[in-house]
């Protein structure tokens, strides 16, 4: 079972789309695959048209098992598991802190799901706290979708630091742009200059799409409605070099 | 509105909750049943699913009675062995180039599918065992966020064969899929088929049945083990009427695989069941006229007499691997040749068998066999009014006194020839337990028999390695005096020689002990309450 997390400081740069649509991707080839929404904004469970719950699952998600696998509901497509969101998620940083070794308590939760699974995309709150340590520590890819933009990537430089510092593992962590705009003169150049320099971004870049925008009212992946679309042949190229990355 | 979402897959290993199936049988009810769950439910229809089947089956059902079904459809192609209950997915392969006549495990592509295969099979060959179409519509039940929490598929299957039948015979109904994490929404889709009437079956009932009964089969039709089921109070003619016309039943229904050389259980079965009817009227004597029991007797020993060559070949092309692994992979090589041959003069006697059963006069045999067997025959014989009871139990008693008798007699320096005839006598008290066993308890009959199966594996195994030592042999001499053998071959021979050797005494060491267990005062005491009598057998 591999584990990938969609994670930036950051809030607002296409992580829940990517999220939703990796997932679906890896799932249409036949992995049966988890999608896990840790993000309390519940984005990624509303798009799958599953409600969030109410009653709080911090204390499940961590203790694995049977107890987390109650909690998972299947989606509307083959292969595709999803970990709703729950209100209660706000609280887990209380409840990991309150645990020894608690940098590694969702990674090891998660592996008690390895039989079920061949992959989990994880759907990462936008911070920094003990979760998104929890988060980091548990993926085997740590992707960062960054806007062509000087501050996205000033995040994403605060982001390889953190690591550094608090001496997590950053064999893992790689980037993407996302809602890139071409007809921008400073996106363009910024794509250029990033994809020159840093080899942990993926050449596949995600276009500022109106087809993305629309995952909202459809409350579905791409794919359903618009399988052409330039965005989702750039996910499909995405995942493609995900993939390799992974396998 | 039709979402393009790509039902079908859904479910896969995972488990559905039983009863999974609702079986209903006419169309306009299943509308009305539809149209109740979309008051209830939204419904999005996800498509519709047809497809072809052609279904392959041992002819002894030994995929069946392992709860399993193995299909080959067109498109997508594909072998499928999946559960007759729950239509589960055990294994699946793509199928290959190859397209032999009949399907034996090793002409399957490797992988799971193959391993099931030769577990269950064995040496039966797969056959083809009529076609069945299914169509599966998929219906999502949504809740009011348009989420499915539920799927209902709507199964039509109908048998593809024969075209000529007027009403092909169909079954159909609805699947409930439940989803994962959705469990109450699809108990209340199951509470309101029910409400709705429809009919809860817990599986069993797979479109592959339509197919067997359009091929004039049914699962578990035909079966290599005997068992006569005789009323109690019958008499002996009429029990062993019965009993020959099983047999009888049994030979024929194994021709058409010995005619086309399905596999080689066919010609096994047929030769046990003539042997069965062989040994009963050697056994039972005086029931029938005794013209009756003299001409069929030869008869029947005839017919057998002519499938001896080709038996005797089979098993020892069967028993290439046993070979093989008695050897070293260097004396392999000397094998290959003399398998090659082997296979030669099987083509040879095959031919030869089957001129043999195909003749007019075999034919007439079987023919005025059977014409004896149907009742309103003569009855004029000392002992055809006797109890079949009676009759059955006193003949037991002999056997096993024989048994005994001839079993104590047998030490370390006895010659083989004793184990053998004793081997015999075994077999003998073992079709007595078959042909009367059903007027004989049924739990106390089972318990008797285990006791023997020990010796009688012993004694099997003892007899196989003696005519194999005895074949070797003779392969050997034969290879030597001809000229330009190879030194392989010799080699080869040489070393399973000593090996079957070896695997002989060790067989024989462990009769004594397999036989004091038969003898011994409980199981004389079981034998003296199944049979009756005075005998205490001791």
């Amino acid at each position: 079972m591999k584990v990938i997390a969609l994670y930036n400081i950051k809030g607002g740069v296409g992580k829940t789309a990517a999220a939703v649509n990796l997932a679906y991707l890896a799932a249409a080839e036949g992995r049966r695959t988890l999608l896990c929404d840790l993000d309390p904004q519940a984005a990624a469970t509303f798009y799958l048209r599953v409600r969030a719950g109410k009653r709080h699952g911090a204390k499940r998600l961590i203790r694995g098992g049977k107890a987390l696998d109650r909690q998972i509901r299947e989606s509307d497509f083959p292969a595709l598991d999803l970990l709703p969101a729950k209100l209660g998620f706000r609280n887990l940083d209380l409840k990991l802190d309150a645990r020894k070794r608690s940098r590694k308590r969702l990674g090891e939760s998660l592996r008690t799901l390895a039989d079920a699974y061949d992959l989990v995309v994880i759907d990462a709150p936008p911070n920094i706290t003990l979760l998104s340590e929890n988060i980091i520590a548990a993926a085997d890819l740590l992707l960062c979708p960054v806007i062509p933009t000087t501050l996205s990537l000033r995040t994403w430089e605060q982001l390889d630091r953190f690591l550094r510092k608090e001496k997590l593992p950053r064999d893992g962590l790689r980037a993407f742009f996302s809602m890139a705009e071409r007809r921008k003169k400073l996106h363009s150049a910024t794509i250029h200059e990033t994809l020159d320099s840093d080899p942990r971004f993926f050449s596949s870049v995600i276009p500022m799409s109106a087809a993305v925008e629309r995952m909202g009212p459809e409350r579905a992946p791409l794919f359903v409605y618009d399988r052409r679309s330039a965005a989702a042949r750039a996910f499909q190229a995405l995942w493609t070099e995900i993939r390799h990355q992974l396998y | 509105m039709e979402r393009g979402r790509g039902a079908g897959t859904h479910g896969r290993g995972r488990a559905v909750s039983s009863p999974a199936v609702w079986w209903v049988t006419d169309e306009g009810f299943a509308r009305r049943v539809l149209a109740d769950v979309r008051h209830r439910f939204k419904v999005v229809p996800e498509g519709r699913r047809s497809m072809v089947a052609q279904c392959f089956e041992t002819f002894d059902w030994r995929l069946w009675e392992s709860g399993l079904v193995l299909t080959r459809s067109a498109r997508p192609a594909r072998w499928v062995l999946s559960r007759t209950d729950d239509r589960a997915i055990v294994a699946e392969a793509k199928p290959g180039k190859a397209a032999p006549r009949r399907w034996f495990w090793s002409d399957f592509p490797p992988g799971a599918l193959r391993d099931h295969l030769r577990k269950i099979c064995g040496i039966r060959a797969v056959l083809p065992m009529g076609r069945f179409r299914e169509t599966r519509e998929f219906l999502a039940l949504c809740n009011d966020d348009g989420k499915t929490v539920c799927r209902l598929v709507w199964e039509k299957a109908s048998a593809k064969e024969p075209r000529e039948r007027a009403e092909p015979s169909s079954a159909a109904g609805f699947r409930l899929i439940p989803l994962k994490g959705y469990t109450g929404e699809a108990r209340g889709a199951a509470a309101c088929l029910a409400e709705m009437g429809c009919r809860a079956v817990a599986g069993s009932d797979h479109p592959a049945r339509l197919a067997f009964a359009a091929a004039g089969r049914e699962p578990g039709d035909y079966s290599s083990k005997a068992r006569v089921d005789l009323p109690q109070g019958i008499t002996a003619a009429d029990a062993c009427r019965r009993i020959h016309l099983f047999s009888l039943d049994t030979a024929e229904r194994n021709l058409p695989g010995i005619y086309d050389d399905l596999d080689t259980e066919f010609l096994h079965d047929f030769r046990v069941a003539l042997r069965r009817s062989r040994s009963a009227l050697s056994l039972v004597k005086g029931v029938f006229p005794a013209r009756v029991e003299k001409r069929f007797g030869k008869d029947l020993a005839e017919i057998q007499r002519a499938t001896n060559r080709l038996r005797d070949l089979d098993v020892h092309l069967l028993e290439r691997g046993a070979f093989e692994a008695m050897l070293p992979l260097e004396l392999h090589a000397g094998l290959d040749g003399l398998f090659r041959q082997l296979e030669r003069e099987r083509e040879r006697a095959l031919r030869r068998c089957l001129e043999f059963l195909k003749r007019p006069v075999t034919m007439e045999i079987l023919r005025d066999w059977r014409a004896f067997l149907e009742p309103s025959a003569e009855a004029a014989a000392p002992r055809a009014n006797e109890p079949a009871e009676a009759l059955g139990k006193r003949l037991l008693r002999k056997r096993f006194r024989r048994i005994l008798k001839d079993g104590r007699g047998i030490g370390a320096k006895t010659p083989d020839a004793a184990l053998h005839k004793l081997r015999l006598q075994v077999k003998k008290l073992r079709y007595l337990l078959e042909f009367f066993g059903s007027l004989l308890p049924a739990g106390e009959t089972a318990s008797f028999v285990k006791r023997f199966r020990r010796l009688q594996n012993i004694l099997g195994r003892f007899n196989d390695l003696c005519n194999q030592e005895t074949w070797v042999r003779r392969r050997l001499e034969a290879a030597e005096a001809k000229a330009g053998t190879s030194t392989e071959l010799a080699a080869s021979l040489g070393g399973l020689l000593s090996e079957l050797g070896r695997a002989r005494a060790a067989e024989r060491a462990k009769f004594g002990r397999a036989f004091s267990r038969l003898d011994a005062p409980s199981v004389r005491a079981r034998a003296k309450a199944l049979f009756g009598g005075k005998d205490d057998f001791k």
